[in-house]
């Protein structure tokens, strides 16, 4: 057992198939501002930033067909270390344009390491939070404003139950049923994603 | 449904919740009575809630999605408090805008309010994206005219099938020439990424979709709700007779101009495929299903009569001022799209003369077979009831529209003996659906409408059907028989059907033959999976 969790081939199998765009766009939500986020936290402009999206993106949609969705390691794992290379890469193009350096062994990949996490537990981190905020947009679209206000400003911001009750002009025991239910769809949703 | 009665509950209400209410709770599965007696009690009863909260997830999850959102609540996610603000609304993330900068070619002469240029149109600003792209407001340079065009998702544009099918569909798209049709102005499907271009409709300020119109201004008035809904089945119509089914008819779909009460479908011929993308493999419904037809919803071939039934949730929007199936889950709404009957719009809306819960019905019809005939036939049916709106003594309501001879009450009891009359007389049930398709189809030729040649044509259910005509009013007068509003009639009495079964709380199994076993087939794991 790898230390991540196990890429199921389901998402992976599926993005083989190049028309199907519900795959790539439940990808591309999760993993886009994922990728994103690492590089402008190594402090790429963010013109550098979507190039590196984007030439990670490339690199996904040539190999994907080579990725052999029944192979140990999992898919996330892959696309964290080709996450990285492109940074690396990018790091050195800039450093070969601002101020060429010669004879150093890789200093670029020490930048590409954050100093708290290795590379892919800080990618796996950031992968978890994105989860979270696409729970959170999706849910929103699709459950009663209600709903999620009683969510948020009890489970999230603390608030008591029965402020929020009377603001939303509900009973107190629909903001506990109304939170609970959406913690659960947020569960939910992680559990399906994470699994892929 | 849970398995926990109401003598039964009164002890639980006692002393603590059922295992079984807890899950109703979360599933949503409970009578409204239920639930309100459960939501009581868990507000003076902290061990229900806290078996409730570790029910919906684990206590870690509660603490570590704590930590995440306020985490972005100091930052971007700012807006998920304004929930007052449409989810849609909320820009996404700069991504989106991020790969437009990437495929923009900028000059230093190009200002800052503009991304870059592509080819002779400058490129403005997002104002929409969806799974296969993004739409762009720009301006064509050459032509000084605004403009949106929209782009092919930069994954798919490498992809030549993708590429093959966004032209195809382009110029199916372009194909359709119709005032109500979002013309196209040109297609460049070589280019990186390919792209089409519109006509720039609506503005920020005015909005642009009649979605935008709905959320701002509530519910329309019947003239300008029917003068809508007649353009958009106009627009149908022209489509349907080259072949092509919209699939995705929806307020947001429907763009208004600007101070001119003309509107344009968007997004033609692309709704096919974005489609792909609305049930994913394991079985979730990605976008919004609440316009969608029963037979779209259950995963069943679309055609153009589904297209009708979505013109219908849109007419009901616009009057009511909501879609006509909300519920907390899509999988919910799904549901009910599918064998929830609509609630009447007269209900919602008192002020709305009765005729227009039939005219909605007419396009509402759960089975394709039995809906209003075509996009045409909708679209005069609407013109004609504008007219009569604007001036009731000139021009009447069309005959079709008007209050039906029987189970004008529409009360339970009249509904059940017609079916029972039905079943006696007609056998079944299904036998009757399974000769309405034949009937619909004899009606869209024209003069086959009389009942003469009817009930030559099929003599069972001919008869069978007049014969509970007659049963059921006996006291007729008018002799002509109305055969376009028996497919209501028998969605009336499907509906009746649905409520009786509700009230007595009878076993599903038992009612099942009745309607139930057609949606059977609701969107099952790896329906989109090619």
């Amino acid at each position: 057992m790898s230390a991540f969790p196990i890429t199921r081939p389901s998402l992976l199998l599926r993005l083989r198939d190049r028309e199907n765009h519900g795959a790539w766009s439940e990808f591309l939500e999760i993993y886009e501002p994922v990728i994103y986020r690492l590089a402008r936290r190594r402090q790429l402009q963010d013109a550098d930033a979507r190039e590196i999206v984007q030439e990670v993106l490339l690199r996904v949609a040539a190999a994907i067909d080579r990725f052999d969705p029944e192979a140990s390691g999992s898919f996330r794992g892959w696309l964290s270390q080709t996450t990285r290379r492109v940074v690396v890469d990018r790091f050195r193009r800039l450093a070969a344009t601002a101020c060429p350096v010669g004879g150093q062994s890789d200093p670029f990949a020490e930048v590409a390491d954050g100093s708290e996490n290795p590379f892919e537990v800080e990618f796996d981190l950031e992968h978890r939070r994105q989860l979270f905020r696409c729970a959170a947009e999706h849910l929103q679209r699709e459950l009663s404003a209600t709903s999620w206000t009683a969510f948020w400003r009890t489970a999230v911001q603390g608030h008591p139950a029965r402020v929020v009750a009377s603001q939303l002009g509900i009973s107190e025991g629909a903001v506990y049923v109304a939170r609970c239910r959406v913690l659960k769809r947020i569960r939910e949703f992680i559990e399906l994603r994470e699994a892929e | 449904m849970v398995a926990v009665n109401r003598s039964s509950w009164g002890k639980a209400y006692q002393s603590h919740c059922d295992e079984d209410v807890l899950k109703g709770l979360l599933d949503e599965s409970l009578s409204a009575e239920m639930q309100a007696v459960a939501e009581d009690h868990l507000a003076v009863c902290a061990p229900c809630r806290d078996r409730l909260e570790t029910l919906a997830a684990a206590p870690a999850l509660w603490t570590e999605t704590r930590s995440i959102f306020e985490a972005d609540e100091s930052t971007r996610h700012a807006t998920a408090t304004l929930y007052a603000v449409r989810p849609e609304q909320i820009p996404s993330d700069d991504t989106t805008t991020s790969w437009l900068r990437a495929i923009v070619q900028r000059s230093p002469e190009d200002d800052s309010r503009s991304l870059g240029h592509i080819d002779r149109y400058r490129i403005d600003s997002v104002i929409g994206s969806g799974g296969m792209g993004v739409v762009a407001a720009g301006f064509d340079e050459q032509l000084a005219r605004p403009v949106a065009i929209k782009f092919l998702a930069p994954h798919l544009a490498g992809l030549a099938p993708a590429r093959r099918r966004f032209a195809r569909e382009a110029r199916a798209a372009a194909a359709i020439v119709h005032p109500a049709i979002m013309p196209i102005y040109s297609v460049s499907e070589n280019s990186h990424p390919p792209y089409l271009v519109m006509p720039l409709v609506g503005s920020v300020t005015a909005g642009r979709s009649l979605q935008q119109r709905i959320d701002r201004e509530g519910p329309l008035d019947l003239e300008a709700a029917l003068g809508i809904a007649a353009q958009v089945a106009e627009g149908l119509a022209a489509a349907h007779e080259r072949g092509v089914v919209h699939r995705d008819i929806k307020p947001g779909n429907i763009l208004m101009e600007e101070n001119s009460p003309r509107v344009l479908i968007g997004d033609f011929g692309l709704a096919r495929a974005i489609d792909d993308a609305t049930v994913t493999v394991s079985g979730m419904v990605a976008g919004t299903p609440q316009y969608m037809s029963p037979e779209q919803a259950a995963g069943e071939a679309v055609r153009a009569a589904s297209d009708l039934f979505s013109l219908g949730s849109v007419l009901y929007a616009m009057l009511t001022g909501r879609p006509p199936f909300v519920a907390d889950s899509p999988i919910a709404v799904l549901r009910k799209v599918i064998d929830t009957p609509v609630q009447p719009v007269v209900d919602r809306v008192e002020s709305l003369p009765p005729w227009v819960d039939r005219l909605v019905r007419l396009l509402m019809v759960k089975d394709p077979n039995a809906r209003i005939v075509s996009a045409a036939e909708a679209a005069q049916l609407l013109r004609e009831t504008e007219a009569h709106v604007r001036n009731p003594s000139r021009y009447p309501l069309p005959d079709r529209l008007g209050p039906p001879h029987r189970l004008k009450t529409k009360s339970t009891i009249t509904a059940m003996i017609a079916a029972i009359a039905l079943l006696m007389v007609g056998g079944s049930l299904p036998l009757l659906r399974q000769q309405t398709p034949q009937g619909s189809d004899d009606r869209s030729t024209p003069g086959v409408d009389s009942p003469e040649t009817l009930s030559t044509g099929q003599t069972s259910s001919g008869s069978s059907v007049t014969a509970i005509e007659r049963s059921a009013a006996p006291i007729e007068t008018d002799v002509s028989w109305h055969w376009d509003a028996l497919p209501v009639e028998l969605q009336q009495i499907r509906d009746s059907l649905h409520e009786l079964e509700r009230d007595l709380n009878l076993d599903t199994v038992g009612f099942e033959s009745i309607d139930d076993r057609r949606h059977r087939g609701q969107p099952a794991s790896g329906t989109a999976a090619q």
